[in-house]
């Protein structure tokens, strides 16, 4: 009966007083509607990543070069589909950056450079026209395939296949249009890349015609980790040095996207759980002056005959329906905050799991902040309390 | 004389005040039998509030045993004397002390609550004690709304309600005009001929006389213990007669 019935008492003396209720919930509201809002930042960040590299394609090795004497060219990339084993495709990868143009219309883009495997290297589907042929490749075709935000936004509803497209004033003909890899609007991403033939690129880009990076695709998953020890041994046979190149997978991407992002996330969640905190300091000095008031109310309860254990029960219940109910209206508040920065700026996502740690540390920060005032209050003497 | 409710004996009682200590109660002896009403008088600092204190379980004595109704109560914890206070003793002080943020009906459930009764019972009970002092149109009320006359009958019916064995009040006329003080007092006879033990702690010569006992304290031990004589006697429904009615039972605006 007693639960019950101090929570009653409890909630009773909250109504009482709306004012001082709400200002005391204040702290813990802030407190966890920041930890819902800024988490969500974090995870929304997360899973944006997470998908784009998704769709980077699976399987996918990427090499890198570092230093200027590491260069990849044809003849490289040829050996080293002959000398590393589970090698499906490969293909060097330029990237260039600018504004490509359509009739008046203009388009910021991510431009690669690629080879004509490129569509399956990516696990990439065409919604229309064609891909990149080896004459293409060969002969240096000014040829273009583009992403569907590309195809939506650029071309306005016209089948862009066979269109003409101006790139640092060279002109280029639309061949091939990508079905969408991602649902949704991107900043950056697959879905707004242009592909050019690699030999394009390097002409465009003149005297730094270098290829700086390959794609691999292994055959499987188990291939995939035999590739890059290869490959390793195969850069160090020529170069003499383990870091001429630097060899990533795209789980090695998601393994450090992850760790980057706990990282993030925790700081995000220390930050906020500090404002959480101080809401619970802000709950304890409230209800030690609430105390302090509310002597007269004690020492009637002890009277009449409530035991100290009871003063106690409805005092620490009292801060922690304070707590509970502050944590309520930051997760709405939260959430609410969370939806707002996706519409203006950054994905973001709220989860059941920051939901449900945000409002067990705020009800132990109510349980916590109201044990000393509840204690105060339970060892009052009534006579005390009366005078 | 028959059961005895009250049992003091040589009870004394320090106060700390900084590093010395102060006694107010210097060694009490009193035998209160069940159903008497009986007044404790004394000037400011007698120790009559002190001794109330002790008598209703509120505090314990320094020294001395005090039983109630055969129940030593000297060194009994703090969770034990909460429960004898909700069972056997009501309390009616001089301001009332009702829960402003409680209705009159809440304020009688209060030590109903803390016995663990049910909420139906609870309700009952704490209807009918109010009814029976005359406040059933008044059940909702919260104190503030209310005559200091009927937050007093109240915080009776809060007592009574918890059907106790002894009725402990402390200047319950104090705060009161002289009507609504008699028609108290008028309340207090009725539960004396109903057999409950009634202390009634006062300065109050008159409030005295409406007693069958009065004890004198001074420095805090008795100086006196005599019973009211026949002629002095005052009967509160009587002397409700001679007094000018107020205008709809005055209650206050």
């Amino acid at each position: 009966m007693t639960l019950i019935l101090s929570m009653k008492l409890a909630w009773r003396s909250i109504l009482g007083n709306k004012v001082r209720s709400i200002l005391t919930m204040l702290g813990v509201i802030i407190g966890v509607a920041s930890v819902i809002a800024l988490v969500s930042v974090g995870q929304g960040a997360r899973l944006e990543i997470q998908q784009h590299l998704q769709s980077l394609g699976s399987n996918v090795i990427e090499v890198y070069s570092q230093g200027w004497e590491v260069r990849f060219t044809p003849e490289l990339l040829g050996s080293l589909k002959e000398r590393v084993d589970g090698i499906k495709h490969i293909m060097p990868v330029l990237n260039l950056g600018g504004n490509i143009k359509w009739r008046n219309t203009t388009f910021d883009s991510q431009i690669q450079g690629v080879g004509e495997d490129f569509i399956a290297i990516r696990d990439l589907k065409l919604a229309g026209g064609r891909g990149f042929t080896e004459d293409d490749i060969s002969e240096r075709h000014r040829v273009m395939v583009v992403g569907s935000i590309v195809a939506d936004k650029l071309f306005q509803g016209v089948n862009p296949v066979g269109q003409e497209v101006y790139y640092h004033n060279q002109r280029f003909t639309v061949v091939g249009v990508l079905k969408a890899k991602i649902s949704g609007n991107q900043e950056w991403g697959i879905d707004r890349t242009v592909y050019i033939p690699y030999t394009a690129a390097q002409r465009l880009l003149g005297s730094s015609n270098r290829i700086d990076t390959i794609n691999i695709k292994a055959e499987g998953i188990q291939e995939s980790a035999q590739v890059a020890v290869q490959l390793k041994r195969v850069f160090y046979k020529i170069y003499r040095r383990p870091d001429a190149v630097h060899i990533m997978s795209r789980d090695d991407i998601l393994k450090q996207v992850a760790e980057m992002n706990l990282v993030m996330t925790l700081m995000l969640g220390a930050i906020a759980g500090i404002s959480l905190v101080v809401g619970g300091i802000g709950i304890m000095n409230i209800m030690l002056v609430s105390v302090t008031e509310r002597t007269r109310e004690i020492g009637i309860r002890k009277a009449v005959g409530a035991k100290n254990s009871q003063i106690l029960g409805q005092f620490l219940i009292e801060a922690v329906i304070l707590s509970a109910a502050g944590g309520i209206i930051g997760i709405l508040l939260g959430s609410g905050a969370s939806l707002v920065i996706r519409h203006f700026g950054p994905p973001t996502a709220v989860t059941p799991t920051s939901i449900a740690y945000s409002f067990a540390f705020a009800l132990l920060v109510g349980a916590i902040s109201g044990v000393w005032p509840a204690a105060k209050a339970a060892k009052m003497q009534p006579t005390d309390a009366l005078r | 004389m028959g059961v005895v409710m009250v049992d003091v004996n040589a009870v004394t009682k320090d106060y700390r005040m900084g590093k010395i200590m102060v006694p107010a109660l210097r060694g009490i002896n009193l035998t209160i039998a069940s159903g008497e009403m009986v007044a404790i008088m004394g000037p400011s600092g007698s120790g009559k509030s002190t001794l109330m204190n002790i008598l209703g379980c509120l505090d314990r004595p320094t020294a001395g045993t005090y039983k109630l109704h055969k129940e030593e109560v000297s060194e009994k914890s703090d969770s034990q004397l909460a429960e004898i206070r909700n069972r056997k003793v009501g309390f009616i002080f001089q301001s009332f002390n009702l829960l402003e943020q409680l209705t009159a009906l809440e304020n009688v459930e209060l030590p109903l609550i803390y016995r663990g009764l049910g909420a139906g019972s609870r309700r009952d009970r704490a209807k009918s004690a109010l009814v029976r002092l005359g406040l059933e149109d008044r059940l909702h009320h919260r104190p503030q709304e209310l005559s200091g006359g009927q937050q007093q009958r109240v915080a009776i019916a809060r007592a009574v309600a918890a059907q106790p064995e002894l009725v402990l009040a402390d200047e319950p006329t104090g705060a009161l005009d002289s009507r609504s003080g008699e028609e108290i007092l008028a309340v207090f006879q009725e539960l004396h001929a109903q057999g409950i033990t009634v202390i009634v702690v006062t300065h109050d010569p008159n409030v005295a006389r409406h007693c069958q006992r009065i004890v004198r304290l001074a420095d805090g031990v008795v100086i006196a213990d005599d019973l009211v004589r026949p002629e002095d006697y005052l009967v509160a429904q009587e002397v409700l007669t001679t007094l000018p009615a107020l205008p709809e039972g005055g209650v206050k605006a």
